[in-house]
Parts: C-alpha cells; sequence; structure tokens
C-alpha cells in the first residue's frame, strides 16, 4: 500500500465540458490574443462537417486562420514537420486542434517543433521538451484518446516502424472544449475503439504506481461509465445520453491517466501500432486482458476494485477466482464488441515478437505498470496474445 | 449583490461556472503577445531608420544584435552579423583606435558616457564606409552592453569637402584681386614718378610726389591685405610704421634732422577704415615733412594710435614752425587739408587741431562696418 504522503502533483487543462462547447472556441482564441490560428484536423473531420462552425466562430471574432489536415490515423513525424512549417510559415501564433487522438497529438507536436525549432525526435521520452508549446485548444470528436487534457503525445516514427511517446507537461493544452455532440458522427467500430482506449487508460491509471487518491476518483469513475455504457452507446449511436456519458468517462480516463501514466496496455499498443499501423483502440483492445492476466496479482486489490466498478458482484470470490471473473468481462465486453481476435488475425506472426517486444520495453508508459515486466514476460504476453 | 432579476442571477451562475465573456484562468500569454507587439513595433522603427545600430556583448564586443540597416550597409546577413565582432568591420588601421575608445568607456563606468568618433566601417566585399560612430555604455540585468549608433558621413564629407575647395578658390581669387590692385597702383605710382622726371617746375614735381605717396599710401593697404591670413583686416600699426619710413624716403628725410616718435596701440582695421585712414595719415605727414621744419630745422614727427572702447583715436603732431595763422583749416584751399576733412567725414570722426608748440591734428573715430552695396 502506498503512502498518501507520496508526493502527488495534478495537471490538467482549463475544460468546458457540454452541448456547445466547442462554439466557444472563438471568445478563448481572442482572449489569449490570437491573430493567426492553424487549424489542425483530420480529412474525415473536415468531410463531416465538424469544423465548419469552429471556422465561423473564429471568423465572428476576426480571427484569421489555416488549416492543416494532412494527418492520417497515428500521425508521423514528417507530418508534425510539414504542419510545424505551415506554423512558422503563415506566421501563426495559435493553435487549435479539432479530431480525435491523431489532429491533437498532430496539433501539440507541431506546437513543440515551432516552438522550440527542432525536430520531433529530440522530444522523445519524458520531460524533453525545454519550450512549451504555443496556446493550444483542443476540441475531441471521439470519445477516447482524452488527449484534450493530457501530457502525452504520440508520434509515429516511419522509419523505425515505432510510436514515440512524449511525456510533457508543457504539451498539456491550455484549453480543452469537450462538446459530446461532436462525437455523433463515429461510427460503429470508431465508438467501440475509442470505447476501450477509455477503458484501457482507465485500467492502467487505476493499477499505475504513480497513481493517486485524486488519479483514482477519476479512473474508477471512467471505468465505472465505460463499462455500463460502451455496448450501449455502440448499438445507439445517435444517442446524445450514451454518447456524453462516454464522453464524460474518456474525460475522466484522460484526467486520471494525465497525471498516473500508463502501463504495459499501452506500451505494447505503441509498439504493435508503431509496427502495424493498428488504430489504437483497436491495439488496446487486443491486449487489454492478457496484460490484465500478467499485472494482476500485483494489485489485487485494485483490480478488485475496477471488477466492482465493472458492476461485476465478487463479494464471495477469492483472488483466483476474482482474476478469472474480471478477465471474463473483459472478454466477453470484446465479444459483444467483435474485437475478439487473436494479434495473428491483424497481421502479427512469431518472428515479430522478439522486435515487438524490444520496443515495448523501451515505451515510456512502461515505466509506471504496477508490476516490472522482464523483455521474456513482455514476448510471453505477446505469445499468449497470438 | 445580485438582484432579484433572474437573468442577472443566471449570468452572474454562468461566470461563477467560468463561462463568463471574461472567465478565462489566469494566463499571461494575451499580455506577453501585447508586449510582443509593442516590442515588434519597437523593432520595426529600429529597423526603418537609416542609421546602423549595433548592440554589442562586453568584454568580447561580439554583437548581440543589429538593425536592418546594418545588414544592408555592411552586406551581412542579421545571422551572419551576430557571428561577428567590433573587430570584424572596423578596418584595420582604425582598430586600434576603436578599442581605445571602448576599453576607456568599460573602465570609466558611468552609464551616461558617449564617445563620439568618425572611423571607417568594413563592407562584406572590403569597401569603405566613412562613418561617424556614437559610441555608449548600457547595462541589462547586470550585463554590460556597448550600443554603437553609425551614420554614414561619405556625403557630408563630400560636400564639407567641396565647401572647402571652393572656400579655397575664392581666398586665391581675392588675394589676386588684391595683388593685382596693389600692382596697378604701383604702376600708377611709376608713371607718376617718371612724369615727375620730366618737370621742372618745383611746384608740378610737388603734386606728382604727393599723388604718387596718395597711391602708395593705398597700395600699401592691398599689399598688406593680400599678405594677411583672412584678406579682411591689416594690421594698422604695422601699416602705419612701413608708410611712415616710405614716406621719410620718398623726401629724402634725414632721420637725425627730423625724429620719428611714433606710438601705436596695434590694432586690425577692414579695407573701409584702413583706406581713408591711410590717406589721411599720408595727407597730414607729408604737410608736416614739407612745412613743419623749413631750412632744416630740427625736430620731432609724433603719430599715436590709441584703442578705447570700440573708438580709435589717432595724433599726428609735429613741434615745427606750425601753419600760419592765416590759414582756416574748416575752409582750407589746400586739395591736403581739404582731402582730410572729407576722409573724417567717410570715416564718421571728428578732427581737432591744436596750434600750440607746433601743430597737433586729434582724430577721433570708430571702425567702420562693411556696408553691403546695391
Amino acid at each position: 500500500m502506498k503512502s498518501l504522503l507520496e508526493l502527488r502533483k495534478f495537471v490538467a487543462p482549463e475544460f468546458i465540458f457540454g452541448s456547445g462547447a466547442r462554439l466557444l472556441v472563438g471568445r478563448y482564441a481572442k482572449n489569449f490574443g490570437a491573430r493567426k490560428v492553424l487549424i489542425v484536423t483530420d480529412p474525415h473531420v473536415l468531410a463531416v462537417g465538424l469544423i465548419d462552425p469552429v471556422l465561423t466562430a473564429l471568423k465572428n471574432e476576426g480571427i484569421s486562420f489555416e488549416i492543416y489536415s494532412n494527418i492520417k490515423t497515428n500521425p508521423t513525424a514528417s507530418q508534425v514537420m510539414e504542419g510545424s512549417r505551415v506554423y512558422l510559415n503563415e506566421n501563426c501564433n495559435f493553435i487549435v486542434a479539432v479530431g480525435g487522438g491523431s489532429p491533437m497529438d498532430c496539433a501539440k507536436a507541431i506546437g513543440i517543433v515551432s516552438s522550440n525549432k527542432k525536430g520531433i525526435h529530440e522530444f522523445e521520452g519524458v520531460d524533453k521538451v525545454p519550450i512549451p508549446s504555443p496556446p493550444l485548444i483542443c476540441i475531441p470528436t471521439t470519445a477516447g484518446s482524452a488527449a484534450d487534457v493530457s501530457q502525452f503525445a504520440i508520434i509515429t516514427d516511419e522509419r523505425r516502424k515505432l510510436k514515440m511517446a512524449i511525456v510533457s507537461k508543457t504539451v498539456v493544452p491550455d484549453v480543452a472544449l469537450i462538446d459530446p455532440e461532436t462525437t455523433l458522427t463515429m461510427d460503429k467500430s470508431l465508438t467501440i475503439a475509442t470505447g476501450f482506449d477509455v477503458l484501457s487508460h482507465a485500467f492502467e491509471a487505476y493499477v499505475s504506481n504513480a497513481s493517486s487518491p485524486i488519479t483514482d476518483l477519476h479512473a474508477l469513475e471512467a471505468i465505472s461509465l465505460a463499462g455500463s455504457n460502451l455496448i450501449p452507446t455502440s448499438n445507439d449511436l445517435n444517442n446524445i445520453d450514451l454518447r456524453s456519458k462516454m464522453m464524460l468517462s474518456s474525460l475522466n480516463a484522460g484526467l486520471a491517466f494525465s497525471n498516473a501514466s500508463l502501463g504495459l496496455i499501452h506500451a505494447m499498443a505503441h509498439s504493435l501500432g508503431g509496427f502495424l499501423d493498428l488504430p489504437h483502440g483497436e491495439c488496446n483492445a487486443l491486449l487489454l486482458d492478457h496484460v490484465i492476466e500478467f499485472n494482476f496479482e500485483a494489485e489485487v486489490k485494485k483490480y478488485k476494485d475496477i471488477s466492482t466498478a465493472l458492476g461485476l458482484n465478487i463479494d464471495e470470490l477469492d483472488d483466483k477466482a476474482v482474476k478469472k471473473v474480471l478477465i471474463n468481462k473483459i472478454r466477453d465486453l470484446k465479444v459483444e464488441s467483435d474485437v475478439n481476435k487473436p494479434l495473428k488475425d491483424v497481421g502479427v506472426s512469431m518472428g515479430d515478437i522478439p522486435q515487438l517486444a524490444h520496443k515495448t520495453m523501451n515505451d515510456a508508459c512502461i515505466i509506471t505498470n504496477p508490476r516490472r515486466p522482464t523483455i521474456k514476460d513482455v514476448e510471453e504476453i505477446f505469445k499468449n496474445a497470438l | 449583490m445580485p438582484s432579484d432579476d433572474n437573468d442577472d442571477w443566471d449570468s452572474i451562475r454562468e461566470k461563477i461556472i467560468g463561462l463568463g465573456e471574461q472567465s478565462i484562468r489566469k494566463s499571461y500569454y494575451p499580455e506577453l503577445q501585447q508586449r510582443l507587439s509593442e516590442l515588434e513595433r519597437f523593432r520595426a522603427l529600429l529597423d526603418e531608420t537609416n542609421d546602423a545600430i549595433f548592440l554589442c556583448e562586453l568584454p568580447s564586443a561580439r554583437f548581440a544584435d543589429v538593425n536592418h540597416s546594418t545588414c544592408k550597409q555592411l552586406g551581412y546577413s542579421s545571422q551572419e552579423m551576430k557571428e561577428m565582432s567590433v573587430d570584424d568591420i572596423i578596418t584595420p588601421d582604425e582598430i586600434g583606435k576603436m578599442r581605445t575608445i571602448i576599453s576607456n568607456l568599460i573602465e570609466e563606468k558611468p552609464l551616461q558616457n558617449r564617445e563620439t568618433v568618425e572611423t571607417f566601417l568594413k563592407r562584406s566585399d572590403n569597401s569603405k564606409i566613412n562613418v561617424e560612430i556614437n559610441i555608449s555604455l548600457v547595462k541589462f540585468s547586470e550585463n554590460f552592453y556597448i550600443v554603437m549608433v553609425a551614420r554614414d558621413i561619405t556625403e557630408r564629407k563630400e560636400f564639407e569637402n567641396a565647401l572647402k575647395s571652393s572656400l579655397e578658390e575664392k581666398e586665391v581669387l581675392i588675394r589676386e584681386i588684391h595683388h593685382r590692385v596693389k600692382n596697378n597702383m604701383q604702376i600708377i605710382s611709376s608713371l607718376l614718378n617718371l612724369q615727375k622726371q620730366y618737370v621742372h617746375d618745383e611746384e608740378a614735381v610737388n603734386v606728382l610726389l604727393e599723388s604718387q605717396n596718395r597711391v602708395k599710401s593705398m597700395a600699401m593697404i592691398h599689399e598688406k591685405l593680400y599678405k594677411s591670413r583672412n584678406f579682411s583686416e591689416i594690421n594698422f600699426a604695422d601699416y602705419i610704421r612701413s608708410l611712415v619710413d616710405d614716406f621719410f624716403y620718398s623726401y629724402g628725410v634725414d632721420s637725425n634732422q627730423i625724429k620719428k616718435n611714433i606710438i601705436l596701440d596695434e590694432v586690425m582695421f577692414g579695407l573701409e577704415t584702413a583706406i581713408p585712414c591711410g590717406l589721411i595719415i599720408s595727407e597730414l605727414v607729408t604737410n608736416s615733412l614739407k612745412y613743419a621744419f623749413p631750412h632744416h630745422k630740427n625736430g620731432e614727427l609724433k603719430i599715436e594710435l590709441h584703442a578705447a572702447a570700440e573708438e580709435y583715436c589717432l595724433i599726428i603732431s609735429d613741434d615745427g614752425v606750425g601753419i600760419p595763422e592765416n590759414i582756416n583749416f574748416d575752409e582750407t584751399d589746400t586739395l591736403g587739408l581739404k582731402l582730410v576733412n572729407s576722409l573724417v567725414k567717410q570715416l564718421e570722426g571728428t578732427i581737432e587741431l591744436v596750434k600750440y608748440n607746433g601743430t597737433e591734428f586729434k582724430i577721433l573715430f570708430k571702425e567702420l562696418k562693411y556696408k553691403e552695396r546695391l
């Protein structure tokens, strides 16, 4: 049991949650002294028109802008450098990110590259950013990444085929405008993938060795909300109440993991996602139960809390039984969501595992895993998931 | 306090939640942006001036910052300039002087210290610019810097040189004119001298000699003028001595018979005063030499010139036989005395004749200022 006296810090951006929050972007940009805004988004967000109210809000305040949208799932270092060139060439002094984790992480990276005038690789790891990003407003359009409140930015290095984790308080956005209405455009598979992202954020934050009573509150609330609303939402995509609950769950998970950090699931998911260019939420879903299997004994009490938060009745059960019930619950969720696939189904082969394990060991997320794994352990977990 | 108005309560509640127009989290960024724009405006001012402005770190004298004009004038990029120091832009023969000025500034420390120096800057293509640099010491957060403001004075120098050579040209011209005037007068004097040798009438010889002396007295002024420093003034005491010597010579006076007693203050006269004054002396001295000491009578000729608070007093006297009682000085028919009267008038002065123990003329006058002639 950790002592309450251990030093902990909690950092969160100013955030507004609720219907129409994104429309406040004009006022915020103006109050922050924005002269020219770089809007970072992706082609999907542009296509469904989510960007239009944001542009109107900026225009109404007389603020000019430039759009950078050449971003695909899993933003790459070269996209970051391209975006930064746009930022500098257009003489911008402010960034607004509209979209899921990819545009938001890309926007954070564009920010620090532009202010530090250095390549994105310089910032890989924890606390490697000397100069903060210019002011950044995030408007999330998925209920998953919570990049809008986190100190994380994940950028794919195409050359090394891995995801770089940039962990720094300097990439925490200044303002998050969290508007559940924006998530109505997500299709079923994206809704499920992002939902599993929320769950794994919350799970990992809760059992993290850097967790605190405050992050625990948010983590458990996120687990409870996501556990009971993920499947209903995926079956009722236009239900704004369910969408709001998933968005709130994402926010809670984000506040928890941004401050408690993550663990082995994310370390492995980053490795996997960088290797195969898979959606991040899906990677998490594939690995979730396998990592719980490995971690359970290190934080039995906390995994019991998680089980309760998921609505499981574990009163009469011993530790071993709880572990089984919890893992089954996760697998049931995966089956119901149609993401219960082995890794070989997404293209991983036995020969890839040493490389995947090696990259996992170098990911910043592994540091706060409740149980410290060896490379052999990681290989074993990958094999189990194969 | 909130009123009962529901709208008011709602709006205050919104603000408490943080949804008001001004409800932003404490941030220095907007203020910083504003200061930044002020700095940018100021920077634009510096960049737009024609002077080259340098900020140098001490003691390295490396450039910490330069304005746009500096880069344009010297032909370096601002990035290149920041890798350079004062030594790199001063022509080699001027570096020593610059270093001394800078080290003096540093040693003396007071921040008001300023030095202005004319020197040459070296461009990237090794050509030179003639500049005047104002150097001052400044202090930013415990560090001393030097601010140099360099102004291109190439045009000013060219103008100054043109002015100087034009002035020199005019001086040569004026000297030449005085020289020629003197030469022409000397020719007239020589002609009179020649003519004198062809007449036998004593009266005629005298007239010619007097005229010759008058011309000479004027020629001598022009000679003194072109030998003077500024062509506008001559040392009048010097002039009187030469003039009197010359008369003693031309009248063949034995200096044992007539003694010269010359008491002169050192004064400078312009042409306006010198000519009439010289002619007056010429007339009165001639008169004394001719009439005061008949039959080789011994005596003294005394010439005094005193300067006192803008007024001058010229006294020409002798202890000779004196002017005959029947000559009325004011209504004289003699050309010499008539001339003296009209010259005194020209000088706007007064003349007084004292007939006691010889003759004494006392003339009071002020220096005439040159009057513009239309």
